[in-house]
């Protein structure tokens, strides 16, 4: 696993999201959301 | 430091719009995108289904949407090798997204296009690709059952194992 982390790296500082594209979702409360049924894993590749 | 993708800023800026836009265009077909952990899981990529073009993958499981979602960025978008699974975008798991890619430590510098690991252990047990912030909240969009994908906070588990980037 890389442990090289990005938060301190300049190429990143000037980047800002453009959230606008999500402000008129409505998210899922997660009371209301099904247990996550996992990950293929990498047998099933 | 080059970026992980070695896309510049506008050029990055571009991928992560279009990673946002692919998953939106899966959340708004919710009831299309069937969760499966087959091979049909790939079908996204395999069959090149282009968010731009207004296709998604009708089969997905969590870590095979989240590479959909970057695929649509990076490889479509500027032919960029798979730095998401390097499996050549045909295939990965939550294992490959921790071997690729570089973390993410503080939420505060969580970007749109990042994945959120989830799991206790390696190689984790859940993927969710970050697609901007509501009330200062790094959102998701998670498609971890036949029910999903789903838009949602990206605490909504409380096994958050780290974010990662690959933009």
């Amino acid at each position: 696993m890389n442990d090289d982390y990005v938060d301190d790296d300049p190429e990143y500082e000037t980047e800002e999201d453009d959230d606008a594209v999500i402000a008129g979702l409505t998210a899922v409360d997660p009371r209301n959301v099904p247990p996550d049924q996992g990950d293929a894993g990498k047998e099933s590749n | 430091m080059p970026a992980v993708s070695g896309l510049d800023r506008d050029q990055r800026a571009k991928a992560r719009r279009a990673c946002v836009e692919a998953a939106l265009l899966g959340l708004n077909n919710i009831s299309e995108v069937h969760y499966t952990q087959d091979s049909r899981r790939w079908d996204g990529i395999g069959s090149r289904r282009v968010a731009a073009k207004g296709k998604f993958p009708h089969h997905s499981d969590c870590s095979s949407f989240a590479t959909w979602c970057l695929w649509n960025g990076l490889n479509l978008g500027f032919d960029i090798d798979d730095v998401v699974n390097g499996l050549d975008w045909s295939a990965g798991y939550t294992g490959t997204l921790l071997q690729n890619g570089k973390q993410v430590k503080r939420v505060e510098n969580v970007r749109q296009g990042d994945l959120v690991l989830y799991g206790d252990e390696w190689p984790g047990s859940h993927v969710a690709i970050v697609v901007g912030r509501q009330d200062g909240v790094p959102m998701v969009v998670s498609h971890g059952s036949e029910e999903g994908p789903f838009l949602i906070r990206y605490d909504y588990r409380s096994d958050v194992m780290q974010f990662r980037r690959y933009i």
